[in-house]
């Protein structure tokens, strides 16, 4: 196959079509012709899916449909911190420790190592209990805090990745050549490495989003992450388990949010995987 | 060896240390303290109960107090449960997650390790497409996405099996199965691209013109050095596992150190949750050092270099 045809086939363009409408959607939500996802309609609780609620309601009455387009928004802003933290930190980090002199790379790359063997997800959890009912999350900065948290974790391989391409970049006959004709070190790290570091950028990139988004869903399910009255996809899943019960099986309130995050998940995973075969010309297959 | 044992023990207990530093100041630098949700008690009741749990000692006799207490293994009485204390409330729940973690690290890998080499067997077949992408989607999917789809279908559609519980074997089943997903789709990728690389190399070839037949040569020569890398991910893998384990035991009302841990932080009760994060490090600094002697079993290149 040649390298544009990995990109063009059907299966990645679908996926790319879903990431698309779920950015849209998430853009546009405010807009959209749906019920307001805080609406409470008790009268109307449980009710399946049908001509009303499209997708059903939940134990207050509110519509199913709407809060998953709304959740779109919070669990596309956690993409959106945790891949900006990336790009921020990981890569200044690893620009800097690459082409720095050995013992700045050596302690730069320390501290990457040491907050690997930290296990970062209980500290997190830890972080977030502590943080629970203080004012300041009551005042709003719960969602904040969400964001920088989901940075901290993930700049790491980020950090590594660029590290380890900027050490051999820099080696190069080019980088040799153009230190030889003056230019000074940091211009050649920002203007003539980090450019062809782009397509591997890209591709941790697109790693990392959807390790954002199943830690987003993972503390928000177990009651740690996104707090009501905000929506996002794993609240929508904790809702679901907390009045799953073999009496009143509410499959739909199970079903969609679980469906809506996993059809996203997928499709970057898919859309990864097609970037990193067309930018890659080393991949094997 | 034995000094690289030791450096690499040392490296652990620094690493705990650090762990239990950095867990204690974030809890001591939250803003409020953990009676805050309840009414304001009268002045001198808050002062008994502080007195009671250490509180009002400075923050540096508080910090020795409890790290000391941790050494002896004596970390005290827990802050919502105070009949109990915390270490006996983590011993109540560790046999019943570590029942469930092993059993699912068991089952996952075994399973995981035969679909690899099944994988393999005829790399691009039809089965080998299915495993593949059977695996990468049980990669990409969140625990609960899966739990969840499972419990829906098994237990309240076909009523095959109770969706929650841990005293009998039927009701262990589900929450089994959910977390040795994990493990078997990484043990399957990891098996089934070592055995392709492995056929590629010259020994295999030299077994294949010595006239062996092409299986037992990916069964006697390639799953060795096969089997290296998924020894060396063994720490990741428990990661996954224990991050896991939270998830199945909220789903499935599995009474594990995991669920003491969410309800200790979803209540704040730090000295619980302290306790669970340093018992979740401890572990998986364990399982790494296994991890390592285990790959320095298995690959007697390594032997070599080390002294």
């Amino acid at each position: 196959m040649s390298r544009r045809s990995h990109l063009t086939s059907t299966i990645p363009m679908l996926a790319f079509g879903w990431l698309l409408v779920t950015v849209a959607t998430a853009l546009l939500a405010p807009w959209l012709p749906i019920a307001a996802p805080d609406a409470a309609l008790p009268e109307a609780a449980w009710s399946a899916p049908d001509d009303n609620f499209l997708l059903g309601s939940d134990a207050l009455g509110r519509d199913l449909w709407s809060r998953i387009l709304w959740g779109t928004r919070i669990s596309l802003a956690c993409a959106v911190a945790g891949g900006s933290a990336a790009l921020l930190l990981g890569v200044s980090w690893g620009l800097l420790a690459g082409g720095g002199s050995s013992a700045r790379d050596h302690w730069m790359m320390r501290v990457v190592d040491l907050l690997d063997s930290v296990p970062l997800v209980f500290l997190v959890i830890l972080l977030a209990s502590v943080a629970r009912n203080s004012a300041w999350i009551d005042a709003g900065g719960g969602l904040t805090l969400f964001f920088i948290i989901l940075g901290v974790v993930y700049w790491t391989p980020m950090a590594r990745v660029v590290r380890g391409e900027t050490r051999s970049l820099i080696r190069r006959e080019w980088a040799l050549a153009a230190t030889a004709l003056g230019t000074p070190p940091r211009r050649l790290l920002w203007r003539q490495v980090l450019p062809n570091l782009l397509p591997t950028i890209l591709v941790t990139v697109t790693l990392i989003i959807p390790r954002v988004l199943l830690f987003e869903a993972f503390l928000s399910f177990l009651g740690l992450g996104v707090q009501a009255p905000e929506v996002s996809w794993g609240t929508l899943a904790r809702d679901a388990f907390e009045v799953l019960n073999p009496v009143r099986t509410a499959w739909w309130m199970v079903l969609f949010p679980s469906l809506a995050l996993a059809a996203t998940l997928l499709s970057l995973n898919i859309v990864g995987d097609a970037l990193r075969t067309a930018l890659d010309p080393k991949q094997k297959r | 060896m034995s000094s690289l044992l030791m450096r690499r023990l040392l490296a652990s207990l620094i690493t705990i240390w650090a762990v239990f530093t950095l867990s204690f100041f974030i809890i001591h630098a939250a803003p409020g303290g953990p009676f805050d949700a309840n009414r304001d008690p009268p002045a001198d009741v808050k002062r008994a109960i502080e007195a009671r749990y250490h509180l009002d000692a400075p923050l540096w006799s508080q910090y020795l107090d409890q790290l000391v207490g941790w050494i002896q293994l004596d970390p005290g009485p827990s802050l919502r449960q105070p009949d109990h204390d915390v270490a006996s409330i983590l011993a109540a729940g560790f046999p019943i997650s570590l029942l469930l973690g092993s059993l699912a690290l068991i089952l996952g890998t075994t399973v995981g390790v035969l679909l690899g080499i099944l994988a393999a067997l005829r790399p691009g077949g039809v089965l080998d497409q299915l495993i593949v992408v059977t695996a990468s989607i049980g990669l990409a999917l969140p625990l609960y996405v899966i739990a969840g789809l499972l419990v829906l279908g098994v237990s309240f559609g076909l009523g095959w099996l109770p969706p929650a519980g841990w005293q009998t074997i039927p009701s262990l089943v589900l929450p089994v199965l959910c977390l040795s997903l994990l493990p078997a789709a990484q043990s399957a990728r990891l098996i089934r691209s070592g055995l392709i690389e492995m056929s590629t190399e010259e020994f295999a070839r030299t077994a294949r013109a010595k006239g062996l037949s092409p299986f037992s040569v990916l069964l006697f020569h390639c799953l060795r050095p096969a089997l290296i890398p998924l020894v060396a991910t063994l720490a990741p893998t428990a990661a996954a596992l224990l991050t896991g384990s939270l998830v199945v035991e909220q789903i499935f009302a599995i009474p594990g150190v995991g669920m003491h841990f969410i309800q200790g932080a979803l209540n704040r009760d730090y000295p619980l949750v302290l306790g669970a994060v340093l018992l979740y490090t401890v572990l998986l600094q364990l399982l790494s050092l296994l991890a390592d002697l285990l790959t320095w079993i298995l690959d007697p290149r390594l032997r070599g270099e080390v002294r």
